[in-house]
């Protein structure tokens, strides 16, 4: 080995090791995801809108992205509420993603899915879900209709 | 030359390393946190703060004078819309909640003033403020009145959105309750997430003041 490709060698290691560690920390992009969806609630509707809530954790090898949400009962999206100089703000998302071995909660005041001209529910009713993921395709889930009240703690 | 290499590698590497770990969340401390020296749960406001006085319309067309229409009960104040289902809807159940307990006090007004005067006619305020309870007081204005109201009460106001291609927008606001004993000072706030339990405990303090000579 001439000394310049040591020196080549040395450089790549060091490009290879940053690129590993700076990298989407959602983990290796080729192995697949192991996602499960749980606690899947829709707020009782008291305006215009609903929210749905949800927990979602990868167990697998790679990371995956929750790029849609959808659900016979209104039109939705992802949002996510900031605090942001004093006031509680809704912001658009693209998508979320969830690393290898991540647990993502979807809880009120920060990210849930906003569902706009939601129709009459009745509490307790189960709604279908369907989320969608990068990798891990179309999950469905049913929804219980529950309380605004009943999905903060005590 | 070899050793130099290699030193100099795991330097550059240790430092991108360093770089990029960096820009990690700065984490807040949480708000709701309450001070030793206050009997309170909720988050204490400034000693001796005045409620706003501001006249808005009520759900049934009425003028409605604040600090009059309240004067000498327990009153919690929150500016939010109806279209919110994320903030607004949880922490109006919470404190509808509250106030159905059987050991709560009785002498209690519940008032919404809504910041999206817009969409939020009076029937709309109704509607979405009997889902709590019927009792709730929905006020709503002209938006200059509103955001007046809103200074006054030392929030900051809110911020309508640029509405998308359907017309929806989104509203920021303050997502804090305030609270005022029925002698009507203004002694704590309830930022979003604030739990039924604190809300519990400090309005069995705050139904006690009756007089400004009265102290938690």
């Amino acid at each position: 080995m001439t000394r310049r490709r040591r020196w080549l060698v040395a450089v790549l290691a060091v490009v290879a090791l940053v690129s590993v560690a700076c990298g989407d920390d959602a983990g290796s992009d080729d192995e697949p995801s192991d996602i499960a969806v749980t606690n899947v609630a829709i707020v009782l509707p008291a305006g215009a809108n609903s929210a749905i809530y949800f927990t979602v954790t990868n167990s697998g090898g790679g990371s995956d992205r929750l790029t849609e949400v959808r659900t016979p009962v209104g039109e939705t999206a992802l949002h996510e509420t900031r605090l942001e100089d004093g006031l509680m703000t809704m912001h658009r998302v693209d998508s979320v993603s969830v690393a290898a071995g991540e647990t993502v909660a979807f809880q009120p005041g920060g990210l849930h899915v906003m569902v706009n001209d939601v129709e009459p529910l009745v509490e307790d009713e189960m709604v279908k879900v369907e989320l969608v993921f990068a990798k891990a395709g179309v999950v469905e889930v049913d929804a219980v209709v529950r309380t605004a009240d009943a999905l903060i703690e005590g | 030359m070899r050793r130099f290499t290699t030193f100099t590698s795991l330097l550059v590497a240790l430092v991108l390393l360093a770089a990029c770990s960096s820009s990690g969340s700065d984490a807040a401390a949480p708000d709701g946190a309450s001070d030793d020296a206050t009997p309170f749960q909720g988050v204490p406001l400034a000693e001796g703060t005045p409620k706003a006085d501001f006249t808005l319309i009520d759900t049934d067309g009425n003028e409605f004078d604040f600090v009059e229409e309240t004067a000498g009960s327990t009153t919690f104040l929150f500016f939010g819309y109806t279209s919110c289902p994320d903030i607004c809807a949880p922490h109006m159940a919470q404190i509808g909640q509250v106030l159905d307990m059987p050991s709560s006090p009785t002498n209690v007004k519940v008032v919404f003033v809504t910041v999206d005067p817009d969409r939020d006619t009076p029937e709309v305020l109704r509607d979405f403020l009997d889902k709590f309870n019927k009792d709730f007081i929905g006020l709503t204005g002209d938006a200059e009145t509103i955001h007046q109201a809103q200074l006054d009460t030392g929030v900051p106001p809110a911020q309508i959105g640029e509405p998308d291609a359907d017309g929806n927008y989104l509203v920021g606001h303050s997502g804090e309750m305030r609270a005022y004993a029925p002698n009507g000072i203004g002694y704590v706030t309830f930022p979003f997430g604030a739990r039924q339990s604190q809300f519990s405990h400090d309005l069995q303090i705050l139904d006690r003041l009756r007089s400004p000579d009265d102290t938690p």
